[in-house]
């Protein structure tokens, strides 16, 4: 495993549903510009633990059993469904290096750089473990103005998706990907992290929000291996 | 004039192929993704960017670069087909 991402647990306490997740990474700068490097790694533990600790209650299915007290009549089996909330933690572990070489390998590598102008930022690829950040926009992220730009790059590392962008090979003739959404659902959730740099709803400060399915798919993903590559 | 056409039409499936092969698909992760052979004229990108800055662009410059290259590639291949016969 090469990544920082570690599912810790999910615990059914009865009345709630916690899913602890872990997230290790280290933080290069090679851009050859200073910065504060502690501070920058604690605003970007801030924007993660913003973003990803969430709680939202969802629907579960579970079989009850109706005994009859009636000599002869069988007991019934039930499925009830009721709402339970889920809380999200994420607790993040990070540290400042010198060096690519002193990456351990359970763990992102977050790293500044001299990106091509205008850029803010990329993820090495979908499910990855490395993050690029261009130097020109760490002092908004160090300031606390850019909230966005880590989780959105983290986001692409366990698999999310933008959701204004439709990927399905099949498009042109009206399929759409799983992770996207109609203009009429991207307007209800306006503030998701998730949009592309091309959206009217993407704004550094205030998209912040996750949703449920993108918890979900995020969960998987981390159970299933799909990332930390 | 059929041999032509083979020729003609097995260049541009290379040429095709190449753009292909030596493109960057990066745009979903906020990278860039970039298509050309043997220069690269086209690029463009999902992630966010400062205002002012192109998301995409291409370069008519390289894509004429390229088309001259596939043209002078298929002459050149024509040329020496014939000489061999």
């Amino acid at each position: 495993m090469k990544g920082g991402w570690k599912l810790t647990g999910i615990v059914n306490n009865g009345h709630e549903i916690v899913i602890d997740i872990s997230f290790s990474y280290c933080l290069l700068n090679s851009s050859g510009a200073n910065f504060n490097m502690n501070a920058l790694r604690s605003a970007i533990d801030k924007s993660i633990v913003n973003c990803y600790n969430v709680t939202f209650y969802d629907e579960i299915f579970e079989p009850h059993t109706i005994k009859s007290n009636l000599d002869n009549y069988p007991s019934r089996t039930i499925m009830t469904h009721t709402k339970m909330l889920n809380r999200v933690r994420v607790t993040v572990n990070s540290r400042v290096v010198n060096a690519t070489s002193q990456r351990h390998t359970n763990e992102h590598l977050l790293e500044i750089k001299n990106l091509k102008p205008g850029l803010y930022g990329e993820a090495n690829f979908i499910g990855g473990s490395t993050v690029s950040i261009n130097s020109a926009y760490v002092p908004d992220i160090i300031k606390g103005s850019d909230r966005n730009t880590i989780p959105h790059e983290l986001g692409h590392t366990l698999g999310l998706l933008h959701v204004d962008e439709n990927y399905h090979i099949l498009a042109p003739f009206g399929a759409t990907s799983v992770q996207y959404w109609t203009p009429n659902k991207q307007k209800q959730f306006t503030t998701n992290m998730m949009f592309s740099g091309r959206s009217p709803y993407m704004n550094d400060s205030l998209s912040t929000r996750i949703n449920i399915l993108q918890i979900k798919r995020l969960a998987y993903n981390i159970k299933n291996n799909k990332i930390n590559r | 004039m059929r041999k032509s056409v083979m020729i003609f039409l097995a260049i541009l499936i290379v040429f095709l192929l190449l753009q292909w092969v030596s493109g960057t698909f990066h745009a979903p992760a906020d990278g860039f993704t970039e298509i050309g052979f043997p220069f690269k004229f086209y690029s463009t990108t999902e992630g966010k960017l400062k205002p002012g800055f192109a998301r995409t662009v291409v370069s008519y410059k390289f894509l004429f670069l390229n088309l001259l290259i596939f043209f002078l590639t298929v002459f050149i291949a024509h040329f020496i087909i014939k000489r061999k016969k």
